[in-house]
């Protein structure tokens, strides 16, 4: 079987600042990869080139074995900031996807009130993005990419503005979703312990340009207990790998 | 929402007609200056042909908005959403732009057979740039953000112009819309004053007369429907708009 996402040797600078530089790695159909890496490492910048937001100066993107399609993959996005349209309730944000792609008008409505009563959001259908809280924001923006019924989702540190609850909450549910819909999941975080907690791999990226620095296969089983030795163990490791890059940068 | 007006907004527009009526009754101010209820017996005395005119004018004015509003508005989107059309026009819209629409006056009266052609001319040459440039910024202005949103969602150029570029041009469109009813009806009176009928026409033959009291009756007449238009616009965009109003609510 061919690999889900193909990354290889992918080069990306802006303005003559390399971000990304001779990166290749492979994602697994229905394999949940966590990518953890100092801040502005080029992170989201990989994000969107598979997405192909942003072109790459050299490299290949296949998803599937070809290149990137959004008309025609189903790739499920959650932007770093949620971007919410704001001339749209919450209802018709999330329908969003559905209405793009021609689906019929009830199939719609069951979809998102499915998808609100999950996370709990019933009670803002009618309201417009200004309306609502940075977490209730966050909310819609994954309500939105889930709806697509994508086969693949790619998340830019998407629980950032939660408090730890509701981190805790989503991040459960999102291992469900994994779980029984065998949905490939591509994670970006700077919460190692999040990564941790989630991943069946995990790439730990180095500082600016973004190369793998350890691949990191996981195979703890779920639900995985944060306070575990082995837990607390693997999270050690890649926090100390995180901060060899920052000396890194200190010397240099 | 519930149009209420202030009670200082309503006692300082009372106590001003009442001070202009007093001052004219005293004889404190020159003496070609009518009192309000002067102006208000000569808005009585004009009422018969009063409503002809408007119906002139008014015809006029949306002969001419209308077809400036065809024209610009599509214009203005080609531009502000393909860079080269953006490139072709402006140097022709810039060309034109600082030219008053009251200059074309006397190219309209020679270059069209009738007045009410005329007329309808300079009403769109005053139109045309606001809702031109205005949508043009819209469509031009419409954030990345959200069309990678939709793209992400898997919108094709269409959809991205359906569902993001409108919508998010929407309001600033309206902007426009709103500034070209103010210009539009200026020039409609301007344009006037040169052809035999019409509001712009009636108050030039009440300055012959030496009617005072009937020039500023027709003048207040052409304020009022200059408001309504402006208000009725006002009210839409509220009601059309109401997604950038309100309280954050949530976690
Ligand atoms: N469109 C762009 N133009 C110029 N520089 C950019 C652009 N996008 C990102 N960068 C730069 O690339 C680097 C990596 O950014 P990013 O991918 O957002 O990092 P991360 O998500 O890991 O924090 C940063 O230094 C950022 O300033
Ligand atoms: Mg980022």
């Amino acid at each position: 079987m061919p690999f889900k996402v193909e990354v290889s040797n992918l080069h990306k600078s802006f303005n003559g600042f390399k971000v990304i530089e001779k990166l290749s790695f492979n994602v697994e159909q229905g394999e949940f990869l966590c990518l953890v890496g100092p801040s502005r490492c080029g992170k989201t910048t990989l994000l969107r080139i598979i997405l192909g937001l942003e072109t790459p100066d050299s490299g290949k993107i296949l998803v599937d074995g070809k290149p990137v399609n959004l008309e025609k993959h189903r790739i499920g996005y959650v932007p770093q900031d949620p971007t919410l349209l704001p001339w749209l309730s919450v209802y018709d944000n999330i329908a969003l996807g559905l209405r793009i792609r021609g689906f019929p008008r009830e199939e719609i409505k069951k979809q998102v009130e499915e998808l609100m009563r999950l996370i709990k959001i019933e009670g803002f259908r009618d309201y417009y993005p200004h309306q609502l809280s940075g977490g209730m924001k966050a909310y819609v923006s994954i309500a939105r990419a889930l709806a697509i019924n994508p086969d693949i989702i790619l998340m830019d540190e998407p629980f950032v503005n939660l408090d730890a609850q509701t981190r805790n909450l989503l991040q459960a549910e999102l291992i469900k979703l994994h779980e029984y819909a065998a949905k490939t999941i591509i994670f970006v975080t700077h919460n190692i312990e999040e990564a941790v907690f989630l991943a069946d791999r995990i790439l730990v990226l180095t500082k600016r340009p973004a190369r793998i620095k350890r691949n990191i296969s996981m195979d703890m089983p779920r639900p995985r207990n944060r306070y575990s030795e082995e837990f607390i163990k693997i999270r050690e490791s890649i926090e100390e790998l995180i901060k060899e890059e920052f000396e890194v940068e200190f010397k240099a | 929402m519930k149009a209420r007006i202030p009670l200082l907004s309503l006692t300082s527009t009372i106590c001003f007609f009442i001070l202009w009526e007093a001052i004219v009754r005293f004889g404190l101010a020159p003496a070609a200056l009518p009192s309000p209820s002067g102006v208000l017996y000569a808005l009585y005395e004009v009422s018969g042909t009063l409503p002809t005119h408007v119906a002139h004018s008014l015809l006029h004015f949306a002969a001419g908005y209308l077809s400036a509003a065809t024209v610009a508005i599509p214009l203005g989107m080609l531009a502000g959403w393909y860079a080269p059309a953006r490139k072709a026009l402006e140097p022709i819209i810039e060309f034109f732009r600082p030219i008053p629409p009251i200059a074309w006056i006397p190219f309209a009266l020679l270059a069209f057979a009738g007045y009410f052609e005329a007329s309808a001319f300079i009403i769109f040459v005053g139109a045309f740039f606001p809702l031109f440039t205005n949508t043009y910024t819209g469509f031009r202005d419409t954030p990345v953000s959200y069309v990678e949103v939709v793209k992400s969602l898997g919108a094709d150029q269409l959809q991205i112009l359906r569902r993001v570029a409108l919508p998010s041009a929407l309001p600033q469109i309206f902007t426009g819309i709103r500034i070209a009813l103010g210009v539009g009806w200026m020039c409609v009176i301007a344009a006037e004053m040169f052809v035999p009928y019409g509001l712009g026409w009636a108050i030039i033959q009440m300055r012959y007369l030496h009617d005072i009291r009937a020039v500023m009756a027709y003048m207040f007449i052409i304020g009022a429907l200059g408001f309504a238009m402006e208000r009725t616009a006002k009210l839409i965009e509220l009601k059309l708009f109401r997604w950038q109003r309100g309280l954050v609510v949530g976690v």
